[in-house]
């Protein structure tokens, strides 16, 4: 296990550029938001659409773990634990780098979908769109 | 006094063409000109007045004009390779059984070494033969010429003789342009022989001046007073110099917001439309305003839902598997389970470094058997638990969700209801006949309040002023007066009563009657011209039951009162206004015993059908007293004319072009 100074979230580099340009040029009017904050969206919409993409082209670190706040990092933390085996969790303990890779996955398979939809709605088409995906979500979710 | 005939040469439309306007013997002097508008019936108006006076004063935009110059003979000449060509306007009056011959004539070169050639005026003459019927008629030039063209046409009033009927309703605004700019009242006097006493009252004043100066130069005390008084008398002058000044500028300010209380009540509602049009506007921003704050706050909710549903299956996963871990007992305090191995391997604590007994070795192999998880996934779990309690809780996601929806929803209704009245403003607005776009309109409509604004502020200042001067001038004048008892009581004190007493004296009293003279002069001329306009206008104007009286006041400035007792000249129609400058020149006219002859072009060009037999069987009325020459255009010479005129001898010359270069005579018809 890495030394916890060094863990950093990772997205890919073309991602990054993505990034700038949704959040930049206010095309979602949050353009005040931290990267941690953009890159947690990113990472809700990719576990919402329960989709990961490995990090597979050039990596761009995007944050240091110092950088994050307890609550994102419990988020992160706890969908890691969830998606593995408990004894694994018992035996072997949390491991935060993968927790951490895991996260920067999902949430370049969120930018992704992202990127689709600023470029092809408006801002407005875009919020609503959204709303209506988390509230069918919410809806499902105890199911 | 009449024109007995008009000759023009190469002056602008005309190139070679005779009017006569002859009388014979015939009871009515009335001669009648009908042309097509741009035929020339302006030109001959401009080329008397030209001859006349050496202007023209009914071109418009004298710069934006063709030549004086006829351009078809100009082409000719230079075609012929000719040098110069002369322009000539040659007017026969008469006057009292004596004729006079006025020609006027400008020499223009044609200077052929410019790239086009072009025409250059050189010199212009002004000749005028007295008396041409007998054999050696007097030829006077230059200024004698001018002051012989003044006594028949003043050139001070030329516009109440030479009428242009598009400009009919400017003599109102003009009869007061300035206190020296009085041109009607100066006529009047002048006409009155007004002017003459108006002389001898400078002469007196200044004979009184001498004569206080030679008693004030026996008695220095009387010097004094007389310097004093003087003084005062001067400085009154000059207050009331300035009064006249702010009055007549308040007169100015009054009529310009009239102008503009016209033209913003002529907008007809759109004033107030585009008002509410600026008013839906700023709330239409606002509330556009308000939908970027309120898709912000959306954005925000949806950014905090979507985090807390998206973690919300996990938190809840990783909440049951820690807490499944802390009943079973298995997450530890916080000791490190290293530290617990490494104190049962050394029989001693590693806290508090006390040796370990049996007991206290049982126990932490016990503890060690229990805490079977690394301490740091422990504290790790722990940490986890308190964080992510609360990002489970999704009870007011519903509401939340509500209340922004319903401010969207609120927000979208009020856009939609400014966009739809907005709609129906600039449909409105659109339909409105007018070219200027509604910008335009705006602009026009700020400034015309804006000026009011302006003007209204001008008249507050002036009448701050006014207050002022009129009280110095009470000062002064009561300072005069006292000036002037002790003046007298030093003079009987010293028992002057000698020559020069007696002539100030004399002087003083002439000097009152004289201005008591001008004023019942003036006052009878007013009278007269009053009655007399108000006479003319009853029988010109259809509507004879609507006006009462009407006033001039010392400007000769006129005012129409209503049968109800309202001033109404603001509100009288473009064609009443029409009617009442020419019952105003008639009567100046009568007044000034002229008996001029009055050329009207256009004359019914503002005024309508029904209304023009009125004014034939007026204008035939006063044909019988003076000539009248009127200028129509076919439409203007209607049937309701026509037939009016088919009962009394009138001349009438009918004009026409010759393929647009020339303006010749189609058909004459003399009595």
């Amino acid at each position: 296990m890495s030394n916890n100074s060094d863990i950093r979230l990772y997205i890919e580099k073309k991602c990054r550029e993505a990034i700038d340009t949704i959040f930049n040029e206010k095309k979602l009017g949050l353009n005040h938001l931290e990267n941690i904050d953009r890159f947690m969206w990113a990472l809700a919409l990719g576990i919402m659409k329960e989709e990961k993409k490995p990090l597979t082209g050039a990596k761009d670190s995007f944050i240091r773990r110092e950088s994050i706040s307890t609550r994102n990092e419990s988020q992160i933390i706890a969908h890691y634990i969830s998606t593995i085996d408990e004894n694994v969790i018992i035996d072997q303990g949390i491991d935060i780098e993968e927790a951490f890779k895991q996260a920067g996955e999902y949430a370049n398979a969120g930018f992704d979908s992202l990127e689709s939809l600023i470029n092809n709605f408006s801002l407005e088409d875009v919020l609503l769109k959204k709303l209506q995906e988390i509230t069918e979500y919410y809806e499902n979710i105890d199911s | 006094m009449r024109i007995d005939s008009v000759k023009i040469e190469n002056y602008r439309s005309y190139k070679d063409i005779e009017f006569n306007f002859l009388k014979k013997e015939s009871s009515h002097d009335l001669h009648v000109i009908v042309a097509q508008n741009g035929v020339g019936k302006t030109n001959l108006l401009n080329a008397i007045e030209w001859c006349l006076y050496g202007d023209e004063p009914h071109l418009g935009n004298e710069k934006e004009s063709l030549p004086l110059a006829n351009i078809y003979v100009f082409d000719e000449l230079k075609n012929c390779g000719k040098e110069s060509l002369n322009v000539k306007v040659e007017v026969i009056i008469s006057a009292k059984g004596e004729s006079h011959k006025i020609r006027r004539t400008r020499k223009f070169n044609i200077d052929y070494d410019l790239e086009k050639p072009e025409l250059v005026q050189l010199e212009e003459n002004l000749l005028v033969w007295k008396n041409i019927d007998l054999p050696n008629p007097e030829l006077l030039k230059d200024t004698f010429a001018d002051d012989l063209i003044n006594v028949f046409f003043r050139k001070d009033i030329r516009r109440y003789f030479f009428f242009d009927g598009e400009q009919l309703t400017s003599y109102f605004e003009k009869a007061r342009d300035s206190k020296n700019d009085n041109k009607i009242k100066k006529s009047i006097m002048s006409l009155s022989q007004v002017e003459i006493l108006e002389n001898i009252q400078k002469r007196l004043k200044s004979t009184l001046t001498d004569y206080k100066k030679e008693a004030g130069d026996q008695v220095p005390c009387i010097k004094k007073i007389n310097t004093n008084i003087l003084e005062r008398e001067k400085k009154v002058e000059r207050l009331e110099n300035d009064i006249n000044e702010i009055e007549i500028s308040n007169e100015k300010a009054d009529k310009e917001i009239e102008k503009k209380n016209v033209f913003l009540n002529d907008q007809k509602g759109v004033s107030a439309k585009i008002d509410k049009l600026n008013e839906l506007d700023s709330k239409l921003n606002l509330e556009q305003t308000q939908r970027d704050e309120i898709l912000k706050e959306l954005h925000r909710f949806i950014y905090d839902s979507t985090l807390k549903i998206a973690f919300y299956k996990a938190s809840r996963k990783s909440l049951k598997f820690i807490d499944k871990q802390d009943a079973a007992g298995k997450l530890p305090p916080a000791i490190d389970k290293g530290i617990l191995i490494e104190s049962l391997n050394s029989k001693n604590c590693l806290v508090c470094g006390n040796s370990l007994t049996s007991e206290s070795k049982l126990n932490i192999e016990k503890l060690i058997e229990t805490y079977n998880i690394s301490s740091a996934a422990s504290n790790m779990l722990s940490k986890l638990k308190g964080s992510l309690e609360d990002t489970i809780n999704l009870q007011n996601f519903r509401s939340d969700k509500g209340k922004i929806l319903d401010k969207l929803k609120q927000n979208e209704d009020k856009i939609k209801k400014y966009e739809d009245e907005l709609n129906t403003i600039d449909a409105t607005l659109n339909d409105y006949p007018t070219e200027e776009s509604k910008n335009d309109i705006e602009i026009k409509l700020r400034d015309a309040r804006n000026y009011i604004k302006a003007q209204e502020g001008l008249i507050k200042q002036n009448l701050l002023k006014l207050g002022e001067y009129n009280s110095n001038k009470v000062n002064l004048t009561k300072e005069i007066d006292c000036l002037k008892l002790e003046l007298k009581d030093v003079m009987e004190k010293q028992n002057i009563l000698n020559a020069v007493y007696r002539n100030i004296k004399f002087v003083e009293k002439s000097l009152k009657i004289i201005s008591k003279i001008i004023n019942e002069i003036m006052t009878e001329s007013r009278n007269k011209m009053e009655k007399s306009t108000l006479d003319y206008f009853l029988k010109l104007i259809w509507k004879e039951h609507s006006y009462e009286s009407l006033k001039l006041d010392d400007s000769y400035s006129m005012e129409l009162f209503h049968n109800k007792g309202y001033t109404c000249l603001g509100s009288c129609s473009a064609a009443e206004k029409a009617l009442l400058a020419l019952s105003y020149t008639l009567s100046l006219h009568d007044l000034t015993g002229q008996n001029s002859l009055l050329f009207i072009d256009t004359p019914l060009s503002r005024v309508s059908d029904e209304n023009r037999n009125f004014f034939a069987s007026v204008i035939a009325d006063i044909s019988k007293t003076r000539q009248i020459i009127l200028a129509f255009t076919p439409s203007e010479y209607s049937n309701e004319v026509k037939m009016k005129f088919n009962n009394i001898p009138f001349n009438k010359i009918e004009l026409a072009t010759n393929n647009e270069k020339e303006t010749i005579k189609k058909e004459v018809k003399y009595v």
